[in-house]
């Protein structure tokens, strides 16, 4: 539980701290889908991720209360960690390898895309203006989706090699000094 | 777990590597099929939006951008894309970045708004809290609805920080 905690915790982090006025679509998922990768690796529960995105997705509605409701902002993080609970297990199980939390990684975010429009077309913004830009902000965020990934599997090797104890068994799989 | 066993997950996990890579460049294929087979914002008016009218009309169709001002639920005034830029362009230089568009006052006055005390700014809230209320003493000549490259406004002014800004405006609620 202090793991999901914990990644909940640095969801919200990700969506308040690394914003930037840089216009790059997405770039705030770097850090969130890395938390949710490595969330997910280390508690390899079947519906972790789920759970861990659904409390940071609760605690930034909470804290940043949008005009779509909190129901859509949470669904902006929940989408995007059931994917990773669906994909993890076709994956191998191992978010630690660097091509399946990378594909992870993009798939998940690229999820949020999807809520980004449902969300769109209920305030009812035209969908002349929702396709303006659709493209680039469909691959950027499918990029930094696996940016992050990459950045979750990492952390996780790094975990492993540490021997910590919810992963020990990986450790001793993988014959790890 | 037995060899064939592991070479079964291995295969499966391969395969799963395949068909989601496939999956997420069918998914901006479909998205740049459909940006690029969707007519631009704005290019479909109605009757009365000529570029040289500013004079707000009924509620625009459903597949062209507009901005309502409303008071305690009743409509005043919907403005288009057009007569929004009818009403006279500012540039103001916020946060090191230029905004470009309406004042705010200035769709007030168009709309027919008098005296209000406070305003509330509604977007669609799809990449920011799609909600920001201003009081009257928070609306200056610099508060301007700029006009973005998407074809929507948003808000903007020295008194509107980046985290508070509103995207993609719907509706402006006057009190």
């Amino acid at each position: 539980m202090t793991v999901i905690a914990l990644v909940a915790v640095m969801i919200v982090l990700g969506k308040t701290l690394l914003r930037m006025p840089i216009n790059v679509s997405g770039h705030a998922g770097v850090l969130w889908i890395a938390a949710l990768v490595i969330g997910r690796g280390v508690v390899r529960r079947p519906w972790s991720a789920t759970l861990m995105a659904l409390i940071g997705g609760l605690l930034v509605a909470f804290m940043q209360p949008s005009s779509s409701g909190a129901l859509l902002t949470v669904a902006k993080y929940v989408v995007p960690g059931m994917l990773l609970d669906g994909l993890t297990p076709l994956l191998g199980g191992r978010l630690d390898r660097i091509a399946p939390a990378v594909v992870a990684g993009a798939a998940a975010h690229a999820g949020k895309v999807v809520v980004d429009l449902v969300q769109g077309m209920i305030a009812h913004v035209p969908v002349s203006v929702l396709a303006v830009g659709l493209t680039a902000s469909t691959a950027l965020h499918i990029a930094f989706g696996a940016l992050g990934g990459l950045l979750g599997a990492l952390v996780l090797q790094g975990l492993i090699q540490a021997r910590i104890p919810q992963l020990a068994d990986l450790a001793d799989a993988d014959g790890t000094r | 777990m037995t060899d064939n066993g592991r070479v079964t997950r291995t295969m499966r996990t391969r395969l799963t590597i395949a068909a989601v890579t496939l999956a997420l460049l069918a998914g901006v294929t479909a998205a740049w099929w459909f940006e690029s087979h969707t007519p631009a914002p704005g290019a479909a008016t109605g009757p009365g939006t000529s570029a040289a009218s500013t004079t707000p009309t009924a509620p625009a169709s459903s597949g062209v951008y507009s901005v309502k001002v409303t008071r305690d639920g009743r409509l005043l005034a919907t403005f288009d894309l057009t007569q929004l830029e009818g009403l006279g362009m500012k540039q103001v230089v916020v946060q090191g970045r230029t905004e470009q568009g309406p004042t705010l006052l200035a769709v007030l006055e168009h709309a027919g708004v008098g005296s209000y005390t406070s305003v509330t700014i509604i977007g669609s809230g799809a990449k920011d809290a799609g909600r920001l209320v201003l009081d009257a003493s928070d609306i200056g000549p610099d508060t301007v609805l700029d006009i973005a490259k998407r074809g929507t406004v948003k808000v903007a002014g020295p008194n509107i920080t980046y985290a508070q800004r509103v995207r993609d405006i719907t509706e402006i609620q006057v009190r």
